[in-house]
């Protein structure tokens, strides 16, 4: 039997504080894993706001099996994945077949280092292009610094797992911005 | 050459590292509690309700079978009782299909 945390309780019988709590504490960590999904602010507002609505109307479901910040990870990458579907679908089929050389993303996260924001453009867009497990532990890793342990209990694997799929993410974008290191 | 290459290859790699988190957008709270009122049916006022469940596609389509078959009953009900002279009407225009059917098989342009 798992106890409850009173803030979870809180939460579940809807305290305006605890709302204030959830909002000031998580805003920040579903906004940015969001953006490192989504590469698009207007998406990444969205789809935050849709994470916790989801996150308020199924606290009462919560059975405190993992903590609450996994819950709302997991709760974020399942909305930005579904969000990338959508877009998919709208792109038609032709972009599901072809796949068009890889260039640098159109968007500069907030927190970069001017210094360094060429290359991670291309990094970012290299990430796009990785299987969807790796994709997300990698940018997990990355975007959130999170740990492989903490990677591990959001994607419900082993620790070990988490470690495969991120030397495998490494190598694959190796693998894929390789060819374009000689030409820019 | 190639020693340059995958220390430029590390660099890229390195890119993301030490990234400072994006900070939430303002109002977030402002708009999840606007989405939360939209979207939780106890929040509305009883007349919200009430619209919300007759604009509903199954009870708004039998509503208005409900309404129709009311309208079509009152209609019949205000029918005359007696009956009607189009039977004779009928019988009239079927005598006279009749009658061009024998002078159809009369005509001179048959073979």
């Amino acid at each position: 039997m798992t106890s409850i945390d009173p803030f979870v309780q809180a939460l579940q019988q809807r305290e305006p504080a605890a709302f204030d709590r959830l909002m000031r504490e998580y805003g920040s960590m579903v906004y940015n894993t969001a953006l490192g999904f989504l590469h698009r602010v207007e998406d990444a507002e969205d789809a935050t706001q849709d994470v916790f609505v989801q996150v308020l109307q199924r606290i009462a479901l919560f059975d405190g099996r993992s903590s609450l910040k996994t819950w709302i990870y997991r709760i974020t990458v399942n909305r930005c994945l579904d969000i990338e579907k959508q877009r998919k679908r709208k792109a038609g089929w032709w972009n599901w077949l072809t796949e068009p050389p890889l260039e640098p993303v159109d968007f500069e996260h907030p927190g970069l280092q001017a210094e360094r924001k060429e290359d991670a453009q291309w990094l970012l867009a290299a990430v796009q292009r990785l299987p969807e497990r790796q994709r997300i532990a990698f940018t997990l890793a990355k975007l959130e610094g999170l740990s492989q342990a903490d990677i591990a209990l959001i994607l419900e694997v082993q620790i070990g797992a988490v470690e495969s799929l991120l030397s495998r993410a490494t190598q694959n974008l190796r693998k894929q911005i390789q060819p374009y290191l000689k030409n820019h | 050459m190639e020693k340059s290459n995958q220390s430029r290859m590390n660099e890229i790699l390195q890119s993301l590292d030490g990234i400072s988190r994006a900070e939430a957008p303002a109002f977030l709270a402002t708009r999840v509690r606007a989405r939360l009122q939209d979207v939780d049916p106890k929040s509305l006022s009883i007349w919200d309700r009430t619209g919300n469940w007759l604009t509903r596609p199954g009870v708004f389509a039998s509503l208005l079978v409900v309404i129709l078959a009311v309208n079509a009953g009152l209609v019949w009900s205000k029918l005359p009782a007696e009956p009607s002279n189009y039977t004779v009407g009928t019988n009239a225009a079927e005598e006279e299909t009749d009658a061009f059917a024998v002078s159809d098989s009369n005509s001179p342009l048959l073979p």
